[in-house]
């Protein structure tokens, strides 16, 4: 009896222990449990959070901006990998020995980059636009407070080349200039965000799968109608004139007639976009575009227009020039050869300012005005790049006589190189005016075109006979005797005109020995395939268009028709012999 | 007179402990599978990574050789090499013969 109850005394005592142990590893269990749902599920959020802030960063970046491309998609401009530093200066120890070593990597002054560290403001930048190699550089020294942050920077691989027509953009990357800032909507990449995850000690350990498409992000590319061959010959013939000159500065133009398709666009002296602003802003300024400038005695080939036009006379209208002297009221008009009679077209051939003040004076204004209009002068093109001048034609009613005598000659009106290239194109053009252009066609990262420009007809400005007889008028002036000889390539037939104009002082006087040398033109005669424009502003060796402007002229041709693989004449060749 | 009456056990019985230190080993394996499957992710995530900045160095130098090509075949530097280094020039027309 006495052992059943012992037994049965250890064995509730056993329970008991076995319940007291349960309890307590309930209870823990309990308290563990009631701890894990209050971490898991009521702070989750906050938590959550608060881990991330540790490990986890988000990055806001731009898409990478869109290329620019010659006509045979030869890349002009394009963006680069760079990183911008920056630094937190509260959260450095050491701005001393930092800014000394970053000064060595990045070969800018300790001084400055010791100011920048001391600045009592939370962030500031160290340096924007560094080579990824630098920033590597830098970053392997292990110094906390340094941020480095991916970005692109604009490469012009070119240098030089078509940069007034390219212009550049700026360090954020905002187009400020040339098709940069005027396609900036296009060639602008998207902002987005990455986020990275980073462990203890600080490796990063996940990036965001946004890192990897960043194509998505990227700007439009442009095509442009520009050939960067031609560009360069023009570059090299234009540069050449100006020098032996010793001339200011200088334009050229060349465009496909038919389309008004610009090809080269050239101004002197050029800059360089990858480092812009060691350069002056005049500069900058595509003056091709923005400068009006009074065409001189090539708008002599639009007054013949008009006479043609206006019915009252044809080719062959004679015109007493007076021996050189013609007064109108108290205004003398002079010639730089004494003449006789001329035919209209001779008027054209020898550049005379008297016959074309005659027959300005028998045409009369409104003729002459109209006729102007129509080939676009005192507008704005349209051309797509920024800063366009519409140049000054006056109505007509508002002219005195003397007016109509010089606006024959082209005095007394301005007008932009582009809008006079534009011009005599649409006589090359059988009298159609387009509208002249540089891009050609905006395409995705693909390739895929998004918007393409064709040929856009303005108006017809003259009759396609009139054109014609402009041609002969044109190519009479470039024959040996006439003004424009020296713009002859060997092989190779040339309409085109000479211009000299004397330059304005700001308050409408004509300043003494300081002349624009203009020559305009086109080629092959009878089919032409390139328009091409030269301004040789104040050169001080010669002034004559005819002398100055007009060699540049046969050596883009000469050289751009060698690129472009159209043969010269042989029959010239031997009328030539 | 002594009742020798058996009390009966409640331990586990041999096939209950067999199972017992089966799913033991199961979860263990488990355990063990799911923790090797986090470092391998972990590593992974690194070498992913460490491929992306490659990549992008890559890439970058890939697009500065670009640049570097374009500069050198500029016509600005074609036509000067042309010309310097080996005296060529632009054929005159009456250096041209057209083929018939």
């Amino acid at each position: 009896m006495i052992s059943t109850a012992n037994t049965k005394r250890r064995i509730m005592r056993r329970n008991r222990r076995i319940l007291v142990i349960g309890g307590i590893f309930t209870v823990l269990y309990l308290i563990i449990g009631v701890k894990a749902f209050y971490l898991q599920v009521i702070q989750n959020a906050d938590l959550s959070k608060r881990a991330s802030n540790e490990y986890a960063r988000n990055i806001n970046c731009t898409g990478r901006r869109g290329s620019i491309y010659d006509v045979k998609h030869r890349e002009l401009v394009l963006s680069t990998d760079v990183v911008s530093i920056g630094a937190h200066p509260a959260q450095i120890p050491d701005k001393d020995k930092l800014s000394t070593a970053i000064a060595q990597n990045l070969g800018i002054s300790q001084r400055l980059v010791y100011q920048r560290l001391s600045s009592s403001r939370p962030f500031v930048w160290i340096d924007r636009n560094v080579t990824p190699a630098a920033a590597e550089s830098i970053k392997s020294l292990g110094y906390p407070g340094l941020e480095y942050i991916p970005s692109y920077c604009r490469v012009y691989p070119n240098r030089t080349l078509a940069a007034q027509v390219l212009g550049f953009s700026g360090i954020d990357g905002n187009g400020l200039e040339g098709v940069e800032y005027y396609y900036d909507d296009y060639l602008r990449g998207n902002p987005y965000q990455w986020k990275i995850i980073r462990d203890a000690l600080g490796r990063i350990f996940e990036q965001d799968e946004a890192l990897a498409c960043t194509q998505s992000y990227e700007g439009k590319n442009l095509i442009l109608t520009i050939d960067s061959t031609i560009q360069y010959i023009a570059e090299k013939a234009l540069k050449r004139v100006v020098e032996e000159n010793n001339a200011k500065s200088g334009i050229a133009i060349v465009m496909d007639p038919g389309s008004a398709e610009i090809r080269a666009l050239v101004n002197y002296p050029a800059f360089n976009p990858n480092s812009f602003v060691v350069y002056s802003k005049e500069d900058w300024r595509n003056r091709a575009i923005t400068d009006p400038f009074e065409p001189g005695s090539t708008l002599k080939v639009f007054l013949a227009a008009a006479a043609l036009e206006s019915g009252k006379c044809g080719p062959d209208y004679v015109v007493y020039c007076e021996n050189g002297q013609y007064r109108i009221g108290r205004n003398v008009i002079h010639d730089t050869h004494p003449y006789g009679n001329l035919t209209l077209g001779e008027v054209v051939k020898y550049s005379s300012n008297i016959g074309a003040a005659k027959i300005a004076e028998m045409i009369g204004p409104e003729a002459l005005y109209q006729t102007l209009v129509n080939f676009g002068f005192g507008e704005k093109t349209g051309i797509d790049c920024p800063g366009e001048a519409s140049g000054c034609l006056r109505d007509w009613r508002q002219w005195k006589k003397i007016d109509n005598a010089t606006i024959a000659f082209g005095q007394g009106v301005s007008v932009s190189a582009i809008a006079l290239i534009t011009a005599v194109s649409a006589i090359a053009n059988d009298g159609v005016l387009m509208r002249p252009r540089v891009v050609k066609a905006i395409t995705d990262k693909n390739g895929a075109v998004v918007k393409s420009f064709g040929p856009e007809e303005v108006r017809k400005a003259i009759s396609p006979e009139t054109a014609q007889n402009l041609k002969q008028m044109m190519q009479a002036a470039t024959e040996p005797e006439g003004t424009g000889s020296n713009a002859v390539p060997p092989g190779y037939s040339v309409c085109g005109k000479t211009g000299t104009a004397q330059k304005i002082n700001p308050d409408g006087t004509y300043r003494n020995c300081q002349y624009n040398a203009v020559f305009v033109g086109f080629s092959p005669a009878d089919s032409p395939k390139l328009a091409v424009l030269v301004v040789v502003n104040e050169p001080r060796k010669h002034h004559y268009g005819g002398v100055v402007a007009a060699p540049a002229f046969r050596e883009i041709i000469l050289e751009t028709f060698n690129y472009m693989g159209i043969p010269p004449d042989n029959n010239l060749f031997r009328e030539g012999a | 007179m002594r009742i020798n009456r058996r009390i009966p056990s409640r331990g586990l019985t041999p096939g209950m402990m067999g199972m017992g230190i089966l799913v033991l080993i199961l979860f263990m394996a488990e355990f063990f599978f799911q923790t090797w499957c986090g470092v391998q992710c972990i590593r992974t995530g690194y070498e992913l990574t460490e491929m992306e900045t490659r990549r992008r160095e890559l890439m970058a130098m890939q697009k500065n050789l670009k640049i570097e090509w374009i500069r050198l075949k500029s016509p600005q530097v074609l036509g000067r090499i042309a010309a310097e280094q080996f005296g060529l020039t632009i054929a005159g027309p009456d250096q041209i013969v057209m083929v018939p």
